[in-house]
This record gives structure tokens, C-alpha cells and sequence, in this order.
């Protein structure tokens, strides 16, 4: 019996192994090949202009309405005029405006909840958090549902898909309809703000994660905002991107969040570019020949980006240079698993 | 590759033990060593370090017998010998840190190489020198065998992190030893720990670190600054506590005895306790190979002070080329040779102060030791020491009680495997099948976290 005992741990630990084993070796040939199929998947290609570094930390809105003010395509903006996207344009709204407003997102507004001014809002967010996830998620106790049938919300933000974005983009796409249908179910006259995932840095970059695969996701969400109602895309990168369209490492620690300090700087971008109906006031247009733009009633985040390709742009204008559609997303451990894991299972 | 990853627990490590027990004892030590450059191989970023790993072990073998052989050159031999092995260190390790310094000293422009460490060449070249000097003094005869020196020198288990085996503690093993079931079990109850410490303390705990680190250091309150050291202690800690045991299991289940490389150095009344309880097989090497060549403390008080500030400097900047190793180094340097002189009788005497003592500077010099950033680092310190004016940004309202929320668990297993007894309880209970299945839950538990992907690589891998 003594003899036994001396090796007991042995042999259960050898048993157990055998046991799992084909498990464990399952996940070791799917973390592998998924590496490996992923490296041979080919991303759509978006292309990253050159975008001046954002050296003011703070978003101009003249800036903003030069963008606005070099949409042209008058053509295309009276075919649209039917849409119910009435005239709008982004400007500079205080703080109250987020009175009644909710944030929905992943560990990037969870920094915005802990670090930024605007305590006002209400926030719906965790770590690890995705468009596929949402719908069965609990934060502070509640599910999503439970927050948007609470009360009546007038702006909703939506910065999803970091932790997904590994995944076949049409795919997530479906699940951010889901997501926008269910609050559409609640809240049928809010305003919806797809938000751009937010780059990574260059350093930052992984096999799951990279910056043009967060374009290419934040390309469909613009598009995906132009297709429904009152949703509009906006897109953070513009202010946190370096000259290659990535994260600016000195804004950041882990390469994938920005440091507590900026997020005031983000919560000053999202006053700056708050929707407001009826065309953008004169006075905010910064030259003479935008006046004209500017009072183009249309402006669609479609035209946006073809013309940034064009990049025609003066040197704060980083929104429409950079291809730039980014997205928010989560705690980078967490969402790598998880991408290969809904990664296995959905394909 | 990494200890605490499933590729190695479950693919390597069966392959390699059922090869090793398959051969007869002759070959046992040729599979080490085959065994051990595959790992090496897998772990490596540069073809070219591998065939640099193998000519330095050779030279240092070829070295090791001119220097027996010859009596009459056995000087230059040594001399040589030491010269190239530190040579490739220095180049690897210091000469981008080297020539950025003399470029801002002098206003010089010399180009600044990117240069990968080759991985475990901080540990190889320590042991490899520490050989040849054995040989030159005697104190073993040189190694005959070129498969025995490989094994040795490579063996994976203390090849990439320690503990820095002398030659002379495994020459004897290395000709024969025992193998049994006894030791088996033992080894792989050691490793299980170690695979624990790792991946459930090390791992958790350091989330706290990234957390802050992510924050960003203007945005923490004081109590979280404080947490974040003590974390960061913890994390530093069981991350290579947990690597030199799993390095001590692997080599018992190859019939080694290995070093000890930590004894519970938290529980330390002073920092000259601490370094001899923590990392012992470095502050060894250097006491063996630096501080006694240099006379010790037998030429008297001034003698000693600059002898311990030669070995202070050089454990700083064995740990990183960075100058806040250096800093490090000279801060340990001066606070233990002002226990040698002034306090360390008192905290000796009164064991309550002493433990508050080390519980309050062990972390302040870990972070001394962490941010290679002097702004971030001052920034860190203000943040510890609110009553100093510094510019104030938005801090979350009591971020302290969320993290102390979410990581309590892990501060009080760490508190509690820093005392000793939990190796008391271990060595009492350790044949009792209580303990058998503890440790078989610490070991699942484990493989699910990085089953999980919550793994992350060891800290100490940049050596």
C-alpha cells in the first residue's frame, strides 16, 4: 500500500492526461491551423492614406465642416435627399447633450465610463464584450434589453467589434443588425451612433487583430449606418491615428486602449461631432468656397470614404484621409480566445 | 517555448521522457542534449543563435581541457575563455544601450543596431564561466565527454531561465544518478506547483499591472498605486518562483538534483536577507565569481563597500541594459550596505519592524526595477506619495476598491504562498492523497487557463 501511495500522484495524473488528451490536442491543431488559415484569408483591402498626425489632440470642427464642405457630388447627394436622413451635420454640442444618452461597448467605453467627463450618460459595458455576445451578456446585473426598456433614450452609442473583428465580417455584420434591430424594438426614435473601432497600435498587431481588418469592419459599419434609419457612423480614429493609420503609440500603454488621460480628449471629440439637423451654420464653414459644400444638404459616410482615397485634404482633415473606419473593442487576452473559439465554431 | 503551455506539457514533454526512458543509460545524456536543442530550436528567433549556442558550449569545452592540460597557459586559456563568452553577451545585451549612451555623451552619431537577445544567453554565459573558472581553481576536473558538457550546459530545464547550475553541483550527476518512481513523483508534484504559482498566481495577479499600465499612471489614485507594487511583487515572484520549480521538477523526473533557487524571500527582516533568499543561484554566482575574487569583505570596510558596489552594479545590469537597472542595482547596493553598517541590527532584533520594513521597500525597489521610463517612473512615485504637488487628471472614484474587488482572491492566495507554510503543510502531507488530488486540481486548473488562452509568456524571458 505504501508502495502504491509513493507514486499515487503519478499515476492519476498520468490517467487524466490520457483522458484528455484528445481534447487538448484537438485545441493545439485548431489554435494552429486557425492561425493558419487566417494568415491565408484574404482581408479586403482597404487603403490607408496618409493622414498628418494628429498633433491637436482636440478634433477642430472646422476641420469636421471642411470634410463636409468638399463632399460634392451634388448627383448623388439629390438621389439620397429622399432618404429620411434629413439635413444634418456634425457639430459642437455641451455636455448636456449626453443627458440622455447610453454607451454600449466593450473595455474601450469602459474607459470612456471610468475616465472620461461624461458622467451624465448612462453606460452599457463590459470587458470582452462583442456584437455577438451582446444579446445574452449581464452587466451590472441586467441584460441589455433590461437597460434599453429602463427609459427612453435620445442617443445611443455603439462601439463594438474589437473583440470579433478576426471573424468573417459579414458575419459580424448580421450580429450588429441583430443588435440594432433589438434596440430599434425599445428605442424607435434615438439617434444611433455606430462608432469606428478605435486602431491598434503597429506593435499591437496579431494574427487576430489588425488594423486593416478593423477598416474593413469599420467600412461595413458605415455602410450598415447608411442603410437604416437615423443610424450614423463616426469614426474616433481621426484623432488617436499616426501617419499610418494606426494607433499613435504615445497615446497608449497596452497598444490596444488609449491611456485614462485621453479619454477627455475623446469625450471632446464626441461633443464635436454630435448630429445635428438642418444644414451647418455659416459661421463654422472655414472658407469661402466651402460655403457652397456646406450647405450640401447630403453627406453620407459612403462618400466619405471614396474620398479619402482621393485625399485631397488639408492637414487636420485626418477623418476623411484616413480610409479610417476603426472600431472600439475590448480586453485583448479575452478577445483572442474567444475569436478562436467563435472562430471554430462558426466555421 | 514555454513551460506552461500546452504544446510543451503534452506534446514535448511526453515525447522527450518516453524517449528518455526508452534508451538504455548510456544515451540517456546524448537525449538531453538532442532534446534540448530542438527546445532551444523552437524558441529561438534566429537560426543563427542556434549555431551560436552550440560553438560557445563547444569552445568553452575545448577551453575547459587546454586549461587542465596545459598548467603553463592555463592564464590565457582562462582569459580567453572569459573574454569570448562575456564578448557575445556584451554585444547582444549592451551594445545598443552602449552606443546610445556615447552618442548623447559624446554627440556622436554611431548607428544603433536592432539587436534580438538570444534567448537564455544571459544564463548559458554565467554558466559556462562559471566552468572554466572551476577548472582553472581546481575545483572540478574538466569535462571529458562533449555530450556530457551539451547536456549541461542545454538541458532544457534551467536552459532559458535558471536556476544557474554550476557545473561542479551536477558534475557527479551527470556520470551517474538514480532514477525511480520516488523521484519521478516528486518531480512532477514540484513542476505541478511550480505550473500553479505560474499560471494561477503569476498570471492573475499580474492583470493588475496591465490594468494600471493601460490606465496610464497620472490616472491612478494613491491606494491603486500601492496595489499595483504589491501586485506587481507577487506577479515578479511566483513567475519565476514558479519557473525555477517547474525547472527543479523536469530535472528530477531526469534524475537531477537542481538547485533550490528561492527560499520564501518575502518573509526576509532585511533586503542583504532578501538577496539571499531570492534568485540564490545568481547572487551565488556573483558572490562565488566577482565579490570574493575581489577579496570579499577581508581587506577591510572601504574594500568591502567598493566590492559590493561592483556586485550591485553588475546584478543591475545583468537584469536589463536600461539605466533604471543601474539604478536599481545602486539603490540595493546602498541600502544594504546601510544594513550592514546602521540598521540591519535592529530589524534583526525586532522582527515586527523588520517584516514592515521589507513589506514596504521590496515592492518600492521592484518598481525601481520595472519602469524603464524615468518620467513614468517619477510619475509612479507621486502617485504612491499624494502629499507631493503634481498635476492631478481624472481618476475613476475609488478604482482601488474595484481592483481590490476583482483581484482579492489572488492577493490573498499570494500573501499566503509567500509565508512558509504552505511548504510546511506540503512536506508533512505530501504522500497523503489529500495532497495528490490538490495538486491534480492545481494542475487542471491550470491547463484550463491556458487552455483558455488566459496565459501570457514569462516575464523573465527577455534574458
Amino acid at each position: 500500500m505504501n508502495k502504491y501511495r509513493q507514486c499515487m500522484y503519478t499515476v492519476i495524473l498520468i490517467l487524466t492526461c490520457l483522458v484528455a488528451s484528445p481534447f487538448i490536442f484537438k485545441q493545439i491543431w485548431d489554435t494552429s491551423s486557425a492561425k493558419k488559415s487566417k494568415a491565408d484569408k484574404k482581408e479586403p483591402k482597404v487603403i490607408a492614406a496618409e493622414t498628418t498626425a494628429p498633433e491637436s489632440e482636440e478634433p477642430t470642427t472646422e476641420a469636421q465642416e471642411s470634410t463636409e464642405a468638399q463632399e460634392k457630388p451634388s448627383e448623388e447627394a439629390t438621389t439620397k435627399a429622399d432618404d429620411s436622413k434629413n439635413t444634418f451635420h456634425f457639430g459642437q454640442s455641451d455636455a448636456s447633450y449626453f443627458d440622455y444618452a447610453l454607451f454600449i461597448g466593450d473595455s474601450r467605453t469602459v474607459g470612456i465610463k471610468e475616465y472620461g467627463y461624461l458622467k451624465n450618460a448612462d453606460y452599457f459595458c463590459s470587458v470582452g464584450l462583442s456584437a455577438y455576445k451582446i444579446a445574452n451578456e449581464y452587466v451590472d446585473g441586467g441584460t441589455i434589453s433590461d437597460k434599453l426598456s429602463s427609459k427612453t433614450y435620445g442617443k445611443i452609442y455603439v462601439m463594438l467589434g474589437i473583440n470579433e473583428v478576426a471573424n468573417d465580417t459579414e458575419y459580424t455584420i448580421t450580429q450588429f443588425r441583430s443588435l440594432l434591430e433589438t434596440i430599434r424594438e425599445y428605442q424607435p426614435d434615438a439617434v444611433i451612433y455606430l462608432e469606428g473601432n478605435l486602431h491598434v497600435t503597429i506593435a499591437a498587431q496579431t494574427e487576430n487583430i489588425t488594423n486593416e481588418g478593423i477598416d474593413a469592419l469599420n467600412y461595413k459599419l458605415s455602410e450598415l449606418a447608411d442603410e437604416n434609419e437615423n443610424v450614423y457612423f463616426i469614426n474616433i480614429n481621426e484623432v488617436f491615428d499616426d501617419e499610418t493609420g494606426s494607433l499613435t503609440p504615445e497615446f497608449t500603454s497596452d497598444g490596444i486602449h488609449v491611456l485614462g488621460k485621453y479619454y477627455e480628449t475623446w469625450c471632446d471629440w464626441f461633443c464635436a461631432n454630435t448630429v445635428i439637423y438642418g444644414d451647418a451654420p455659416e459661421a463654422e464653414t472655414t472658407t469661402a468656397a466651402e460655403t457652397t459644400a456646406a450647405e450640401e444638404p447630403e453627406y453620407t459616410e459612403e462618400e466619405q470614404y471614396y474620398d479619402n482615397s482621393g485625399d485631397t485634404y488639408e492637414s487636420y482633415d485626418s477623418y476623411s484621409n484616413d480610409s479610417g473606419y476603426s472600431d472600439d473593442g475590448n480586453y485583448y487576452d479575452e478577445s483572442e480566445s474567444y475569436n478562436n473559439d467563435s472562430y471554430n465554431n462558426e466555421y | 517555448m514555454v513551460f506552461s503551455s500546452l504544446e510543451f506539457i503534452f506534446i514535448f514533454l511526453p515525447v522527450f521522457l518516453i524517449t528518455y526512458a526508452a534508451v538504455p543509460s548510456k544515451y540517456k545524456n546524448l537525449i538531453i542534449l538532442l532534446g534540448s536543442v530542438i527546445f532551444y530550436s523552437l524558441g529561438v528567433k534566429k537560426p543563427v543563435y542556434i549555431v551560436l549556442f552550440l560553438l560557445t558550449n563547444m569552445l568553452n569545452f575545448i577551453v575547459g581541457q587546454f586549461i587542465e592540460d596545459s598548467p603553463k597557459f592555463k592564464k590565457p586559456w582562462l582569459a580567453f575563455g572569459v573574454a569570448f563568452n562575456f564578448w557575445w553577451l556584451i554585444f547582444f545585451k549592451y551594445w545598443t544601450f552602449g552606443t546610445e549612451n556615447i552618442n548623447i555623451l559624446f554627440g556622436a552619431d554611431l548607428p544603433l543596431k536592432d539587436i534580438i537577445l538570444p534567448i537564455g544567453i544571459s544564463f548559458y554565459t554565467f554558466q559556462n564561466v562559471s566552468y572554466i573558472i572551476d577548472v582553472y581553481r581546481r575545483k572540478t576536473p574538466a569535462e571529458r565527454s562533449l555530450i556530457n558538457y551539451g547536456a549541461y550546459i542545454s538541458m532544457f530545464p534551467q536552459l532559458i531561465a535558471g536556476p544557474i547550475v554550476t557545473y561542479s553541483t551536477v558534475a557527479k550527476q551527470l556520470e551517474e544518478r538514480t532514477h525511480n518512481i520516488r523521484k519521478v513523483e516528486e518531480g512532477l508534484k514540484t513542476f505541478t506547483i511550480g505550473l500553479g504559482y505560474k499560471v494561477l498566481i503569476a498570471n492573475q495577479i499580474g492583470g493588475l499591472w496591465s490594468d494600471i499600465s493601460m490606465i496610464g499612471y497620472e490616472s491612478i489614485s494613491s491606494p491603486l498605486a500601492w496595489m499595483g507594487i504589491f501586485a506587481y511583487s507577487f506577479q515578479l515572484y511566483f513567475d519565476f518562483c514558479g519557473y525555477s520549480l517547474m525547472a527543479i521538477g523536469l530535472g528530477k523526473l531526469m534524475g537531477f538534483d537542481l538547485p533550490r533557487n528561492f527560499d520564501h524571500p518575502y518573509t526576509s527582516l532585511t533586503m542583504t536577507e532578501f538577496w539571499r533568499r531570492w534568485h540564490i543561484t545568481l547572487g551565488s554566482w556573483f558572490r562565488e565569481y566577482v565579490y570574493i575574487p575581489l577579496g570579499g569583505n577581508r581587506k577591510g570596510s572601504g574594500r568591502l563597500v567598493f566590492n559590493s558596489f561592483v556586485v550591485w552594479l553588475l546584478t543591475g545590469i545583468w537584469h536589463g541594459a536600461s539605466w533604471n537597472f543601474i539604478i536599481w542595482g545602486l539603490v540595493l547596493f546602498a541600502i544594504i550596505m546601510s544594513e550592514k553598517f546602521w540598521t540591519g541590527k535592529f530589524f534583526n532584533e525586532h522582527k515586527a519592524a523588520g517584516h514592515i520594513y521589507m513589506i514596504l521597500l521590496i515592492p518600492l525597489t521592484w518598481l525601481i526595477f520595472s519602469i524603464t521610463d524615468f518620467h513614468d517612473l517619477s510619475v509612479y512615485f507621486k502617485r504612491l506619495l499624494p502629499f507631493i504637488p503634481q498635476k492631478t487628471y481624472s481618476i475613476l472614484d475609488k478604482d482601488y476598491l474595484k481592483y481590490l474587488l476583482e483581484y482579492k482572491t489572488y492577493f490573498i492566495a499570494g500573501i499566503l504562498f509567500s509565508t512558509k507554510l504552505p511548504q510546511k503543510l506540503y512536506e508533512k502531507y505530501k504522500d497523503t492523497v489529500v495532497c495528490s488530488l490538490l495538486l491534480l486540481a492545481v494542475f487542471w486548473a491550470s491547463v484550463y487557463c491556458m487552455y483558455k488562452g488566459l496565459n501570457d509568456p514569462f516575464m523573465y524571458f527577455r534574458f
